[in-house]
Formats: C-alpha cells, structure tokens, sequence
C-alpha cells in the first residue's frame, strides 16, 4: 500500500508534465496553472483511489481533462478566450526568432481545433502514448483512437496550408 | 467506423507512429515510394507532429510554483486513506446488515444492494480498475467474454448493443470487491455519450429498480446468478430498452 508521502512525491514529480501539457491542451497558461492547481487538490483529497503509482500519470490527466471540460461548459457562450500571442509570447516556449510568425501560426491552429483533437494530437505527439494507453485512457476503442488521430492530423494540416478560421473547430 | 477515412488513412497515421507490425510497415514503405505525392503527406503529417514537440517540449523545464509544492508537502493523508478498503466494506455491510436488520420486516431489498449502485457510481467516475481492456477493431468477441466470465467467476457474454447504437468502448475488471471481482463494460454511441454496465456475481436476492442519481438514469437488475447496474445519460424508455438488451445479452 503506498504511503501519503509516496503519494505525495509522485505527484510532485509529475507536475512539470501536468503544467506543461494543460498549457497545451487550455492553449492559455493562466488557466493552466488554475486547472493544475485544482487538479493537485484533487487529487490529494481522492489519493485513496489510486491503487497503483505507475498509472499515476495517466489518473492526473484524467482529472485534469474532467476539470478543464467542466470550465469550458462554464465558458461556452462567453466565446473562446484563448490568447496565442501571449502563449506565442511566453518566455518558456524557447522559439528562435525566425521562427516566430510560424510558431505563432501553429498555435493558432492548434488552438482551433476542437478539445477532442487537441487532446489526442498531444497524448500521441507529446506524450508518447501508444494507441492502447490511450484508448485505455479516454476509453474509447482502439480503431476510435486511430480515426480520431487521422482526423485531428488532416484539420491541422488543412488549416496549417490554409490560413486559420478564427471559428473553433466544433466537429 | 472511420467514415470518409479509409483504413488506409488510419495505417498512413499508424506508419507514422511506429504501431505498424514490420511486415505492413515494409508494405506501407514500398507503397510510399511509388506514391510521391503520399509520401509528402507523410511527410507533412511527420513535420506537424515534430512541430508539436518542438513548441511544447520545453515547458517541461518551468519551475514549480512555491505553492503548489506547498500544498502537496503540506497536505495530510485524506481521512478515508487511514482505513484500508477492507475496514470500509466491512463497516459499510455492517451498518447495511444493521440497517436491514431493523426495516427488514417492511423491506423486500437485499442488504447490499445499495452498495452495489454505489460501487458501479464510483467505478463510472473515478475508480482505478486494476486491468483496463482496449477493445481492437474486429477483435474475437470471444476474447472478451472469456476476460469477463473469469472476472465475474460466472459464464457471460459481452452483450451487443449495437442495434441501439452503442458500441463497446473498454472493459474495466476490478478486484477484491465483496462478492468477488467486478466489470464494468463502457459503451459509446456515436455522439460519445457513454453507456456503462456494471456486473459482479448476485449476492442472492433478486432486484430490479430504475431511478435517477448523480443526473444518471440508473437500472439495477439482479438475479440469483448476477447483479447489474446500469447508468447512462438516457431516458427512462432508453434505459428500459438498452437495459434489457444487455441482461439478456449477457447470458445468452
């Protein structure tokens, strides 16, 4: 049986992971670090729920994608508040001069498709998730996972080759 | 199950990602080099997904705030954590027994059937199975029932919700639960919207109840051999249809 203080320290070691991939997925570092924030309180208050420290990773996404839908039903209306140049901006993402306005047009694409797409283009691309981790993560079938990926890929593309729709990607 | 993408699509992604077996990534590889203008949409697809861990990887290395290190060093074990699971189910069917003990003589309801509804609650939201099942595209459906009737300790089947629309998604086995192991098979239709049936072997008595929790419809179904609990987002005339497909699908 692990200890609070095992507990305690996995959880610390995985929080430059969390912080960096809900940077990526919210596209927007304030809200990042709340929904990182929440999701440590989370998970200290249901640490008991957690049988086995190597799924650890995988169980603090889930709280964190469970908190980061709960604020977009709260948001949704109000429009998206996503601010790609102040993410394009930010200081840690260590991006070469020249390679600014590509960076920046990436983001934005990024930021455009919808959270399902994002989702699963940074479990893959970031992550290093195989399809089976993440099918068992979102639980949805393997054959789902490969579609979902082909789909998310060409958006991306297609709005990499055309310039971006301002308009979340909602499909 | 891809719509307007083939299976080719999928494969070109797969390429990508490695998750060929050698004998179809060679095949995809000689297809590649007799195809000019797919192999720039590799490559394309290859660049966008470099890009990706160009831009976020460095993340990685932002410092910690101060006060999230706080609030983790900070925190005490949760109340909960000092009790094994054992103590609170043998405490949760001791208040249970005595709580059927006394409203026995007006109550037909077996003692831990609210337990049961709880438990598959709990499994729904945020429980950690101890083995996750992917379902695979045209996987031998036998492979499946064969995980679940072991994990239950009782012949089932996987049941078939197509015809309503919903398709098996996972399978969730959990252990160490009072009646021994527990599943729980999710289902999604095509809107994502999750369907999940939670099965273990019966404590007995027989049970079969519908009512609303947590903003779910639930359906408790229970016989001597089983007991089920079903949830979803769906209506009371959905949940009697798709509840009944799955009792008889599972032991048919």
């Amino acid at each position: 049986m692990t200890t609070h203080e095992e507990f305690v320290n996995a959880l610390v070691a995985q929080l430059p992971g969390l912080r960096r991939y809900a940077v990526a997925l919210a596209g927007n570092a304030a809200l990042a670090d709340d929904l990182v924030q929440d999701s440590i309180e989370r998970a200290l208050r249901q640490s008991a729920q957690l049988r086995d420290l190597a799924h650890l990773p995988g169980w603090l996404r889930r709280i964190l994608h469970n908190l980061y839908i709960d604020e977009i039903r709260r948001r949704r209306g109000r429009g998206a508040e996503q601010d790609v140049a102040e993410l394009a901006d930010h200081p840690d993402l260590s991006v070469a001069a020249s390679d600014g306005l590509a960076i920046e047009d990436f983001l934005r694409a990024v930021n455009a498709l919808s959270f399902e797409h994002r989702q699963i283009l940074l479990l893959v691309g970031l992550e290093n998730l195989n399809y089976r981790e993440i099918a068992e993560e979102l639980d949805i079938p393997i054959g789902t996972v490969m579609s979902r990926l082909a789909r998310a890929r060409e958006r991306l593309r297609n709005m990499m080759q055309n310039s971006v729709s301002p308009s979340e990607d909602e499909s | 199950m891809s719509g307007e993408l083939g299976l080719n699509e999928s494969e070109l992604h797969a390429f990508i990602d490695g998750a060929l077996d050698a004998a179809r990534a060679h095949a995809f590889e000689v297809k590649l080099a007799a195809d000019p203008a797919l192999a720039a949409r590799v490559a394309a697809f290859r660049a966008d997904k470099e890009m990706l861990k160009r831009v976020y990887a460095p993340l990685i290395a932002r410092p910690i705030p101060e006060k999230w290190l706080a609030l983790a060093h900070g925190s005490k074990p949760p109340a909960r954590a000092a009790l094994s699971w054992r103590m609170v189910g043998s405490i949760a069917a001791a208040i249970l027994l005595l709580v059927a003990g006394v409203a026995a003589y007006r109550s037909v309801r077996p003692p831990q059937s609210g337990e049961i509804v709880q438990a598959a609650l709990d499994a729904r939201t945020h429980a950690m199975p101890s083995k996750i099942i992917a379902i695979e595209m045209g996987a031998d459906a036998q492979r499946y029932d064969a995980a679940l009737s072991k994990a239950v300790a009782s012949p089932v089947k996987v049941p078939d919700l197509g015809r309503l629309g919903y398709r098996l998604a996972a399978i969730r086995l959990y252990s160490g639960t009072q009646n021994g192991g527990a599943a729980e098979l999710l289902y999604r239709d095509s809107k994502e919207r999750l369907f999940t049936l939670y099965v273990r072997r019966s404590n007995g008595a027989a049970r079969f109840d519908q009512f609303e929790r947590n903003g779910l419809r639930v359906c408790v179904w229970q016989d001597e051999e089983l007991s089920t609990v079903m949830a979803g987002n769906v209506s009371t005339a959905a949940m009697q249809r798709l509840a009944s497909l799955a009792y008889t699908g599972l032991t048919l």
